[in-house]
Formats: structure tokens, sequence, C-alpha cells
């Protein structure tokens, strides 16, 4: 009998407990960055407990997947609740309506957007609506192999160096002298030999590579960029300013010597194993790569900001945010989480783990004391470069628009064509997508 | 009409029975994307909003746009290399490895492997080989004193890289066809033609090459259509560049449809696709297929 009774109560607890289960909202959260995940895990937790009722499982799926697989998801309707956006791709999804317009909930729950930097937030603002807050944001400089500097025997670079498209100025010097072919010689001696290049100054220069590339370029010499303004259907590349860093970028690679093709680190080994494996001196990277840094450990490195070009010293500014789907079924639970993503505790443990930037400007200092005692020593110059930043450029055609920009600025950087030539190659052919 | 026979009818039902998994897996697999595709060809759809009805429009812009012209052209190219070079190659080996000789059931196996494998990390593999900077032919060929060779950095030299990897890729399944058909052939014909004193050479030409002529022909088609539909390999290697070099039919219709958010156009261009496989198979079931002797005695 007594037995019995226990039995009854077991089964009512699994049917009680059952039942709790079901009214459970479980949240999709998809992300692409496998450095973050772990503070990311950290902040997701903490939501749980504080939310007992929503339950929240994390998608990781790799930056070259993760494009197709969200709008795969889109043509499927299956799409996670909440996901990663990035400034390249947000203008693609928010024109086609496949976001949900935060406008109307930051105003009922009185969200104090004032915290967060307001360029993030412009980045996520279409036509009047707002369709994220900000997670984070990120700038470039360059990384450095201190020991490959102290094997040429060449100083640290400094926060005040300098370049400039005519002849490259102290940056390309620089580089020349880190550029060594098989026999040891470097790039400045009269027998260097430019085919049997054993190490190069600089790697990871690719069309691709816009935004801790020749972007930044462009900017520093007084151009305005690649479109007219956000959303512009104007194409500016044909600036006199642009045009020269184009033809300067590819001296890097024809004339100077200072940097392979982009075939040579596309195809094969990307830039960041290249510079881990200690091939290249020196790689552009903006500051969501320093978690990648740490597992750097057969050399010490640094990092120094953009050399000062003539236009001064600029830095692309992006950030992301979280997204909604719009036409998730938990609309309330996703906003729920989305509010503590971006608030400040999340962002507070997030920062602690020093992966991103905090998008709340006063929680820098909590990242920055995330590196105190571990390399890199300067990593405070990336705080520094977000003082000049250009302007990102956004459209809603530009998946197709940079796939033909890409493509003729790694023909260019192969050789095969001059600047001016490419800039009316692309103009050629974006004429039409633009409008 | 006449009742089947009890016996008939349950032979039927089982016959059905029988081919019902593989009728499913059609079915759904195949009859129904390819009749989604080709409605979704007349419309606009961009994956997130629903399809707009716009006629032959997505017809008109492709056959307007270079892009797709040029990627036909690419296409045809690599067709027109890959299949005779990739067939004649592998009757030779094929015939090589008919005959006794060591090592013979090793070889096969290697001719194989490549063939088994993932065609992306294949493709992955081979751009580490051909890398122009680092990469293991050309240190060889500065080993040598030759000058590198910018396998798939340069315009000119990339493509007939990749046909090169695709031919040795799937060199192994056509060894593996035309060594059924080599040995589908009657000793008795050939001993007979030793008889009479005909050289190798005319044995080749005149028992061996009509005895698998089936065999040939069936390759051909396969290959045709397999090679118009080359996808993996350029993606994994060259994402169809430098710059539009490499940028073949699929590798398009891909890009349209899941990076440009043109479904609708993608769907057409797999249409269009279908149409020009067809047209070709056709011409060979005319042109050659009639040569084609089927009697083997």
């Amino acid at each position: 009998m007594r037995k019995s009774i226990v039995l009854l109560v077991l089964l009512a607890l699994v049917v009680v407990s059952g039942t709790a289960g079901a009214q459970k909202v479980t949240l999709r959260y998809m992300f692409w960055d496998q450095n973050q995940q772990e503070a990311y895990a950290a902040s997701i937790d903490e939501f749980m407990r504080l939310n007992p009722d929503i339950e929240v499982v994390m998608e990781l799926a790799e930056w070259n997947d993760y494009w197709t697989k969200l709008t795969t998801g889109m043509a499927a309707r299956n799409l996670p609740d909440v996901f990663w956006g990035h400034a390249a791709y947000f203008s693609a999804f928010v024109a086609r309506g496949a976001l949900l317009d935060l406008q109307p909930l930051i105003e009922r729950d009185n969200i104090d957007t004032s915290i967060y930097y307001q360029s993030l937030l412009d980045f996520w603002s279409y036509e009047g609506a707002q369709y994220g807050l900000a997670k984070d944001w990120d700038t470039i400089a360059f990384f450095y192999n201190k020991d490959l500097f102290d094997a040429a025997g060449v100083p640290y670079p400094s926060d005040d160096w300098t370049w400039n498209p005519q002849d490259g100025g102290e940056f390309v010097r620089t580089l020349q002298l880190l550029t060594l072919d098989d026999q040891g010689r470097n790039a400045l001696d009269p027998n260097f030999d430019p085919k049997k290049v054993v190490q190069y100054g600089l790697g990871d220069i690719g069309g691709a590579n816009m935004q801790a590339g020749w972007l930044n370029f462009v900017w520093m010499n007084g151009g305005t960029g690649v479109l007219d303004k956000p959303y512009g259907s104007k194409l500016v590349m044909n600036e006199p300013e642009c045009i020269e860093v184009l033809q300067f970028w590819s001296d890097l690679v024809n004339k100077y010597h200072v940097a392979p093709p982009p075939e040579a680190t596309v195809a094969g080994g990307s830039p960041w194993d290249l510079f881990t494996a200690g091939r290249f001196a020196m790689v552009p990277a903006g500051s969501w790569m320093l978690t990648a840094g740490r597992s750097i450990e057969t050399f010490s490195w640094d990092v120094v900001g953009m050399p000062w070009g003539p236009a001064g010293r600029y830095s692309a500014f992006n950030g992301l945010a979280h997204n909604i789907y719009a036409q998730t079924p938990h609309q309330e639970e996703a906003w729920r989480l989305l509010k503590w993503l971006e608030g400040y505790e999340s962002q507070k443990i997030v920062a602690e783990y020093g992966c991103v930037f905090p998008a709340i400007g006063e929680l820098v200092p909590t990242f920055l004391e995330a590196y105190a005692g571990r390399d890199p020593e300067n990593v405070a110059v990336y705080n520094d470069m977000a003082e000049n930043t250009g302007t990102w450029p956004m459209h809603v055609n530009w998946n197709e628009i940079f796939d033909i920009i890409q493509r003729e600025l790694d023909m260019m950087l192969q050789g095969f064509v001059d600047a001016e030539t490419t800039v009316a190659n692309i103009e050629m052919q974006v004429g039409h997508l633009l409008q | 009409m006449a009742r089947m026979s009890q016996k008939r009818k349950r032979e039927a039902i089982a016959g059905y029975l029988f081919i019902t998994p593989n009728l499913f897996g059609f079915l759904v697999f195949q009859l129904i994307p390819i009749a989604v595709a080709i409605v979704l060809g007349f419309t606009e759809w961009d994956l997130i909003n629903e399809p707009i009805w716009v006629g032959f429009s997505n017809y008109r812009n492709l056959l307007k746009d270079p892009v797709f012209q040029l990627s036909v052209r690419k296409t045809l190219y690599f067709v027109l290399v890959n299949v005779p070079v990739q067939s004649a190659l592998a009757l030779l080996i094929a015939i090589l490895l008919n005959r006794s000789i060591r090592f013979k059931n090793l070889i096969r196996t290697l001719f194989i492997v490549p063939w088994v494998s993932m065609a992306v990390a294949v493709g992955l593999t081979w751009t580490w080989i051909y890398n122009s900077q680092f990469g293991l032919l050309n240190e060889i060929l500065v080993k040598v004193g030759l000058d590198k060779i910018p396998w798939l950095a340069h315009p000119d030299w990339a493509m007939i890289s990749v046909i090169v990897v695709n031919i040795w890729q799937f060199l192994g399944f056509h060894i593996i066809i035309f060594l059924a058909g080599l040995q589908m052939i009657p000793r008795e014909v050939e001993e007979a033609a030793i008889v009479d004193g005909a050289s190798t050479l005319t044995r080749f030409f005149r028992i061996t090459l009509p005895l698998i002529s089936p065999v040939l022909f069936y390759d051909l088609i396969v290959n045709v259509i397999g090679t118009f539909q080359i996808f993996d390999l350029p993606y994994a290697m060259t994402g169809g560049g430098p710059g539009q070099a490499t940028r073949v039919y699929n590798l398009y219709l891909y890009q349209k449809g899941f990076q440009f958010l043109r479904m609708g156009e993608a769907s057409a261009m797999a249409v269009m696709l279908f149409i020009i496989i067809g047209i070709t198979t056709a011409f060979f079931f005319r042109v050659v297929g009639r040569r084609v002797n089927y009697d083997l005695t």
C-alpha cells in the first residue's frame, strides 16, 4: 500500500514537471564566432537562471556557412529566433523584411539607448525603424611578430609611424626589411629575388579584405570610400584618392614585393595560419582576432595602430548586434533575450572574458583589464583607433556589388591590370545594381 | 482487356513494392524539386518574401547577362577539355590494367581513392599543392631550376589547373566502367584474331573498340552530363576566380540563389541547364549512338 502511494506521488511529480517543461519556450540562438562561445554561454546560463521559463539553445555556424544557413533557413521558414547580425549583410535582410523592428519594444520598455555608441545604433536603423541595439564594436590595427622584427634587427613600429601612396614611406620601408628571400636577403637588397620569397612583411591584403585592408587606406588618403553615402547609389571608387591607394595596394605586391598576391593566401593557407606559422611579419587584424591571438605560443607578438596617412589615421568601425527573426513565434521571449544580451550585466560578463569590445562605453576598461599581464601589451591601441572612423558602405545589393569589387581587385593585386582599369571595370559591372 | 491471372497480379504487386523505396526517393528528391524549380523559374523570389510571378523575364535577363554567357562558355570549355582527355586516359589505363601486371589490385585501388574522396577535401588539398608561393608543385619546379607557375593565380592557368584535378579525381570511376567493358569481350574472339595474325593496333581498332562501344557510349553520356554540372572543385579551389576565370555555370547558379538572393533566376538557370544537357545528350544519341555496336557475338 505504502509502496503504491510512493509510486503515485512519483507519477504525479513526473506529470507535473512534464507539463511545466512543455510550457518552457525554447529559443534558438545562432552565432558564428567560436572564440566568443565561452563568454556567451556564461551570459546565457545566467539569463536562463533568471528566466526559468526560457531555454536557449546555442547554434554555432562558422562564418563561411553562416549566411547561407540564414538565407536557406528563411526560405524554409525555419530560422533561429535570435542571431548575430553584421553590417555587410544587414541591409540585404532588412530590406526584404526578415528582421523584427525593435522600435516599438524599445519605446514600450523605456530602453536607455544612450549607454551605447551612437554610431553603432545607426548601423541598425533603416527607414526610421530600429532593428538592433549594439552587441560590441571593433576597429583595425596591425598584429606583428616581435621575434621576426628582432631577427631582422628592425625596431618595433611606433604608434606615430607613417605611410604615403607615392613611395610608401616608413610603412613600406619597415615591410621591405622584413621580407626575406631564400638566401635571407631582404627586399631592399639589390640581389633580392622576389620569386623566392620565404617570409613576407605583410599578409592578408586580398580584395575580399575590405574591412581590415584597403578601405582603411582609402580613407587615410582622403578618399570617401566605396559609395557616396550609406545606401547611396553612386560608386565613388573613381576618386583620384581611391585609385591612388588601390595602385599603392597593388604596388605592395607587384612593385615592392612585400606582400604575397591574394591567391597565395586565399588558396592554401589562411593569412592567419601563415601569420601564426611565422611566414608573415605583420597582418592587419580586427580587434575580434585578439582571442584567436591567445593561442599563439611559438613567438611573442604585439599590436600597433594603423600608420598615419596623408589625411590622418582612420579605421573601419564596425559592430555587431543581435537581430530577431521577423516571423518568430516567440517574439516576446526573443526580445527578453535580446534585451539581456545587449544590456549592462551581460556585456559585463562578456567583457570580462576579453573577447570583444563591449558596445557600452563604460565597460571598455573592464575589457582592457582582461589583458593585464598577457600579449598583446598594446591592446589599448584598438580603443585609440576608434577616434577617426570611416563610413561603412551599405546597400541592399551589397553581396552582389562586393562580389564584383573583390574579384576585380584580386585581378589587380595579381598584377594583371592597373588600378584605373580596375575601377573602370568595377563601375561598368555594378551600374545596374546601384539603382 | 484480358484479366490478369492471379499469379501475374501478385507478381506485379511485388514488383511495385520492390521499386517503392526508389520511386519514393525519386518523387521526393527529384521530381517534386524539378517541378518546383520550373515554377520558381517564372517568379522573382528572394527566399524571404512570397515569390512574385514575372513570366519569362528571368530568362530574358539571363540571356542578356554577360556573366551568364561567360559561365556558359566556361562550362563548355570545361566539358570539351575534360571529357575527351579523361576518357582517353581512362581507356588506356583500363587496357593496361586488364592485362596481368604486377600489383594490379594495388594500382586499381590507387585510382579509386580520389574518386571516393570528398570533392571539397580534394579541392582544398590541391589548393595547397598549387599554391603559387608556398605550394608543393612550385617548390619542386624551383628545386629543379624552373620558374614558378601561377597555377590558380593566373586567369590563363586556373581553369586548366582545375580541369586537371577533375580528370585525376574521376579517372578511377571511368577506369572501372571500361574494365567491366573489356572483361565482357569474349576470349575466343581475341584469340582467333591473334591466330589470324592481327597486330595489336588492328586488334584494338577492329575488335576491342567495336566490342566495348556500348560501354564507351554509356561512359561518354554519363561524363558529359556530370561535367556540365561541375561545381564542387571550382567552388573549393577558386571560388570562380581569379576574376571570372573559373566561374562555371553551377557556381554562378549557386551564387545567384544563395548569395545574391535571386532564387527565381537561379531556378531559371537550372531549367536552362537541364535543356542544354538534354539537347547535348540527344545530339550524342543521334550522331554517336547509331554507330554503337550492341552485338557481342
